[in-house]
């Protein structure tokens, strides 16, 4: 059985926002123009105030003694939380897009 | 056919179908001991997902929602499932890549060995380590007796001779006389995930884990369609949908008997998922970051595909049993909500689908079973015995056998728990979630706060758990009648007006703040600690 390659094997240090994992000087990535700190793009900031969004919307008090059947199948407070649980999908999915905390070179097999 | 006897030929060929998956894994094993309990971080984006989504969804899914939706409605949807959709996956994004990161550049398996290398401290090895096993047992517990529970109900009548069961009434109890004893269920089950477990290592967890969970979800939504389809009594899918949702009663299609202050500080409780040892193990067979990117995503979907199903099925059964024209002849209901499910699915389908769904309860049970007794076992031998014995005394191969004879030793130990039968168990589940959430403020803060100190985390853990313990003496003294154990809620006053809160907010509070109080004023870790957790500080 061949052993798996990982990105944490010796000369596959992944990079955390573009900061080498590795002990000692790093040598230079491409992402070392980006200002080091945690919160170096508006990606973060967007996906905090989406996740504080959904948080607040969950409480949905507005629904909370509404029975309301939408489509005549769903009662309207569970009809919202569905699309919380959607919307929430969607946010992660974003996330990953532009909020993504650590960067991985790509695995020999990856980049198959 | 004999009755019971289909449901547990399929319940034995599922089974069968676990201990070959398990089999099959071990043929890809590489003797090692990270292979054994981290699957040499080689597990991939779809692995991942199912094995922690299997992994955190356990028969309350199926089973305990659809009670839950039965005696509360729809609420408990937005109470449970779509709260915890939205803070699981922040765990995972938040503290599961992080966490990866930081282990995986140390060597770290268990979260044990994280947080004494983080904190300097072995003491806070030996405070953890009770708690964690502590906080696990029960939830392992409730995976057991529920195994069992199941098994005898959905084979009810197979051997009425052998397996008699009498009611209050002193008559045989049609619901579970003649199925298959819960001693024998449990210890069935006990011993197919023990095998597939101490063959197939974390590969095998996972790979079980996969197939597990997409038993449950495709079984879940069959079920669903079946069950519907007969209360309705219309011929279209959606017109049973509608007639259903239309004999929903007012009570249970909106939340006029929840508490809002409840709902919104159960917010809390799914934070637990970031401190549970079981899924810190999964994080770590992760082959690289962008694996976590499929259960960070796809975490709220899921649990959606599961619960809404499952809640509108407790829902609509209140609606059907009141309304004459749909109210199935002669048939009552029984009076244990969680017993809901399995009685629609008798009665309202066939005994195939009975096998089928006991097969997928099954499933949701060993999903966290096989995760939960894996990881005992590693933090057994990670922790305790490689840590105080010296890494260099030990080979891989003896702390391989060493996993594999705790793992031995904690499914007896469970098992012969379960015999007692503490039915008391079921209301620990929130505790123990409870108990894992208030730790949340130390995990965070060891990742994103250079300023946590040993003291600070042991005095935060410390007040976590004196708090958990004093709440819980409070619970403890409610009578069954009174709603027992589960029922204890604190009363704060705001603007005049007492809002019901969860026990929870008080242990989270009291630990941050301990935590964060004495981090100030006590000693930082060394440079050298500070800059293997935090690189990008340098």
């Amino acid at each position: 059985m061949t052993k798996r390659p990982t990105d944490l094997e010796p000369g596959k240090e992944p990079r955390w926002r573009g900061v080498e994992l590795s002990e000692g000087p790093a040598p230079r990535s491409r992402d070392d123009s980006r200002p080091r700190g945690r919160s170096r793009s508006p990606g973060g900031w967007v996906i905090a105030g989406l996740v504080i969004a959904l948080l607040v919307l969950h409480q949905d008090s507005w629904f909370w003694e509404d029975g309301r059947l939408v489509w005549g199948i769903f009662p309207v407070g569970l009809f919202w939380h569905i699309c919380l649980s959607i919307a929430a999908t969607l946010t992660w999915a974003l996330a990953t897009k532009i909020a993504w905390p650590l960067d991985d070179p790509e695995t020999p097999e990856e980049a198959r | 056919m004999h009755p019971g006897l289909p449901q547990l030929i399929i319940i034995l060929l599922y089974l069968t179908l676990l201990l070959l998956l398990g089999a099959l894994s071990s043929r890809m094993f590489r003797g090692t001991r990270l292979d054994y309990q981290v699957a040499s971080h080689s597990i991939g984006p779809f692995l991942l997902l199912m094995s922690l989504f299997g992994t955190t969804m356990t028969a309350f899914a199926l089973v305990g929602s659809s009670g839950e939706a039965y005696r509360q409605g729809i609420g408990v949807y937005g109470l449970l499932a779509s709260s915890s959709g939205i803070v699981h996956s922040l765990c995972f994004f938040l503290v599961g890549v992080k966490v990866w990161k930081v282990a995986r550049r140390n060597g770290y398996t268990t979260q044990i060995e994280f947080f004494r290398a983080r904190l300097e401290s072995d003491f806070v090895g030996l405070l953890l380590f009770p708690i964690l096993v502590g906080l696990v047992i029960p939830y392992l517990l409730i995976g057991v007796i529920g195994g069992g529970a199941v098994i005898q109900g959905l084979t009810a009548g197979l051997a009425p001779q052998w397996f008699e069961v009498l009611g209050p009434d002193g008559q045989p109890d049609p619901a579970v006389s003649g199925g298959v004893p819960p001693a024998l269920g449990s210890l069935l089950i006990c011993v197919v995930v023990l095998i597939y477990v101490f063959v197939g290592g974390m590969r095998g967890t996972a790979w079980a884990n996969t197939f597990q969970t997409l038993v449950f979800m495709i079984l879940g939504v069959v079920t669903f369609y079946l069950i519907a389809m007969r209360l309705g009594g219309q011929p279209g899918f959606f017109d049973n949908l509608k007639v259903l949702g239309e004999a929903m009663p007012e009570s249970h299609a909106t939340r006029v008997e929840m508490s809002q202050s409840k709902f919104m500080t159960y917010l809390l409780i799914p934070l637990s998922v970031a401190m549970f040892p079981h899924v810190f193990q999964h994080w770590m067979t992760a082959r690289n970051a962008n694996t976590f990117k499929a259960p960070v995503i796809f975490q709220p979907l899921f649990i959606m595909i599961v619960w809404v199903p499952c809640v509108l099925v407790g829902a609509w059964t209140v609606g059907v049993w009141a309304d004459p024209s749909l109210r199935p002849e002669g048939l009552e209901l029984p009076s244990s909500p969680n017993a809901i499910l399995p009685f629609l699915v008798a009665t309202q389908t066939g005994p195939l689908l009975g096998g089928f769904l006991a097969a997928g309860i099954l499933a949701a049970i060993m999903s966290s079973l096989d995760s939960q007794f894996l990881c005992l076992g590693t933090i057994f031998n990670n922790d305790i015995f490689v840590h105080y014995r010296g890494r260099d005394r030990v080979s891989d191969r003896l702390q391989v056998r060493t996993t594999r004879a705790f793992i031995i030793g904690i499914v007896a130990i469970t098992y012969l728990c379960s015999l007692g039968n503490p039915r008391s168990v079921f209301f620990l589940g929130v505790w123990c979630f409870s108990g894992f959430t208030a730790l949340f403020p130390i995990i965070v803060a060891a990742l994103y706060w250079r300023g946590l100190t040993a003291a600070g985390a042991i005095s935060g853990i410390f007040a976590a758990i004196i708090s958990w313990c004093i709440l819980f003496y409070h619970a403890s003294q409610i009578p069954p009648e009174q709603g027992g154990l589960g029922s204890l809620l604190l009363r704060v006053p705001i603007g005049g007006v007492e809002h019901e809160v969860m026990p929870v907010v008080a242990m989270t509070l009291s630990s941050l703040v301990t935590m964060v109080v004495v981090s100030l004023v006590t000693p930082k870790p060394a440079p050298e600690t500070l800059a293997k957790f935090f690189p990008e500080r340098i």
